[in-house]
């Protein structure tokens, strides 16, 4: 093989590795940019959802909106055993002074709204930021029902990993097994 | 695709370990998902219907046989990339499988994961970039495959210098080094108080002697690891200290990412150490066995006491697989990090003795 074919390979080679190096350096950069905070190596790390305690990059008020607490649902009596796993989760996260991501509601709004409630779903939640936000009909604002398929942040800040097994296993309302009652 | 050519690049010694070391880090991924379903969730056949009432899984609904295939699918193909001496070929099978893989992953260990799409998916774009061409003479072939193992393992390389510098970089935050805050510290308080109680040893000062390494060295040696790596002079010692660093990983039924990682460390060392470092591997002593069944057997000791068998694990099958991969790994490791100490000790006083046989016998 002649030098410049060899060169010429290597050249290519050499320039995807500095493309994936960026946009892997960009993933991993992505809690403090405001894009993402799941799959960018932060395991374990303790560093909170929205990258605020940091020591060396300053907190961005990026996402502050997105994370949510003192949440509300009023669904009809009918749609009740459809969100009493979610009105757990809702609570839990409650007590324990959680912030939820908004987005990740999403998932459950589309879920529930597929059910075609009888009369409107209403949410009432505070914002990030302090704002008291209410929603009269969550099913008629498309906004609300567009589930994204991976989770890009965590569903809590603090993150609630467990109480999502919890959740997941349906052990939430048991409280001997771990759970706590709704 | 050249077959020839793709012979050749399964030859390159370092990534022959690589592959084999990178299935059984797929196949501890599997195990783990499976065995901490099964223990927190429920049973692993509902995985997909326990999974999507919580959070969105995949686009639209993924029926539990397809979740449970996709995974044991996974676990296939790793274990197939551990036996095969056609390694090249099943990474592009597990490239395809991880790529569907990724939407059935548990969010509680998403991490890892993207590490190991990144090795499986950007050997493909390689092997492209690399190509010989139909029809291409020995020699062209031959260097395009040499262009190609080293260009991959460059790649490679920069993934885990990458994931570590930046699994350092998040932990330098107030909620690390927040003793009381931090879990890894809390946890072993919880472990140390009831020990140092009857022994008037619990008390703040002491504990916290005891707990500020628990925080510090973790940071230190991710940070630290990578460019030791690097270093020529510093990598035995550096993977020395990487051991050091996962090997406790494993205790806390965390067997996927320190599997995976440590897989990386062939890649930094050139081809004669690895060979030299396989044969070191082949001569057992009993002083290195013995070593390796003492430090194997504390990891193991710990793993049960931290995490005792609830009544329900003890009839679950995943627990014993778990249990039994984990502590194969668990040895395995000990037994690469004793060799290498006792290859850096010999070394060194190889190195000592010559420099006093020099002073004494000119």
């Amino acid at each position: 093989m002649s030098a410049a074919s060899s060169t010429a390979i290597a050249g290519r080679i050499l320039i995807f590795i500095v493309v994936a190096d960026l946009v892997y350096i960009l993933n991993c950069l992505a809690p403090y940019l405001g894009l993402k905070f799941e799959n960018s190596q932060a395991m374990y790390s303790q560093l909170d959802a929205r990258a605020r305690n940091h020591l060396l990059v300053p907190a961005q008020p990026l996402r502050e909106a997105d994370y949510i607490r003192e949440v509300e649902l009023e669904v009809p009596v009918a749609l009740e055993d459809e969100v009493a796993g979610l009105r757990w989760f809702l609570r839990a996260a409650n007590e324990s002074g959680r912030s939820i991501h908004l987005p990740f509601l999403d998932h459950h709004f589309a879920r529930i709204c597929e059910a075609q409630p009888t009369a409107p779903i209403r949410l009432r939640y505070v914002t990030g930021d302090g704002v008291v936000t209410r929603h009269d009909d969550v099913c008629s604002n498309p906004e609300l029902r567009d589930p994204f398929p991976i989770g890009l942040f965590p569903a809590c800040d603090p993150e609630c990993y467990g109480e999502l097994e919890i959740w997941a296993s349906g052990r939430w309302h048991d409280p001997e097994s771990g759970g706590a009652a709704p | 695709m050249n077959g020839a050519w793709l012979a050749r690049i399964d030859r390159d010694p370092r990534l022959a370990i690589f592959w084999k070391l990178l299935g059984l880090a797929g196949a501890a991924h599997v195990i783990q998902v499976m065995a901490q379903h099964q223990a927190r969730v429920g049973s692993f056949l509902e995985y997909a219907t326990r999974w999507q009432q919580v959070v969105p899984m995949g686009f639209g609904a993924t029926p539990d046989w397809l979740a449970v295939a996709l995974q044991l699918a996974l676990l296939a193909v790793s274990l197939m990339l551990v036996v095969t001496r056609r390694p090249t070929r099943v990474a592009i099978v597990l490239a395809v499988v991880a790529t569907l893989g990724a939407f059935v992953q548990p969010v509680t260990i998403s991490n890892h994961y993207v590490v190991l799409l990144l090795v499986v998916l950007s050997m493909p774009v390689v092997l492209v970039l690399a190509r010989p061409g139909a029809g291409a003479a020995p020699e062209r072939v031959t260097a395009c495959a040499r262009l190609a193992s080293d260009g991959y393992a460059r790649v490679l390389r920069h993934i885990c210098v990458i994931t570590y510098l930046f699994a350092g970089f998040h932990k330098l935050n107030t909620g690390w080094f927040d003793l009381e805050g931090n879990a890894a510290t809390r946890l072993a308080a919880g472990k140390l108080v009831p020990m140092l109680e009857p022994l008037g040893l619990a008390v703040p000062w002491f504990l916290n002697l005891l707990l500020v390494p628990v925080l510090v060295f973790p940071v230190a040696a991710e940070l630290a690891i990578p460019l030791m790596l690097l270093s020529r002079r510093l990598r035995a010692l550096g993977a020395l200290v990487g051991i050091g660093l996962h090997l406790p990983m494993f205790a806390r039924e965390v067997l996927d990412y320190p599997s995976l990682i440590l897989a990386f460390y062939v890649l930094f060392f050139p081809e004669e150490d690895v060979r030299r470092f396989s044969a070191q591997l082949r001569e057992r002593t009993i002083g290195k066995l013995a070593l390796t069944a003492l430090g194997a057997a504390a990891v193991i000791l710990v793993w049960l006491v931290i995490l005792p068998a609830t009544p329900a694990r003890l009839t679950d099958p995943t627990w014993y697989l778990e249990v039994v991969f984990g502590s194969a790994l668990i040895t395995f490791w000990a037994y690469v990090g004793v060799t290498l100490l006792w290859e850096l000790v010999r070394a060194r006083w190889g190195a000592q003795a010559h420099a006093a046989g020099g002073v004494t016998h000119p």
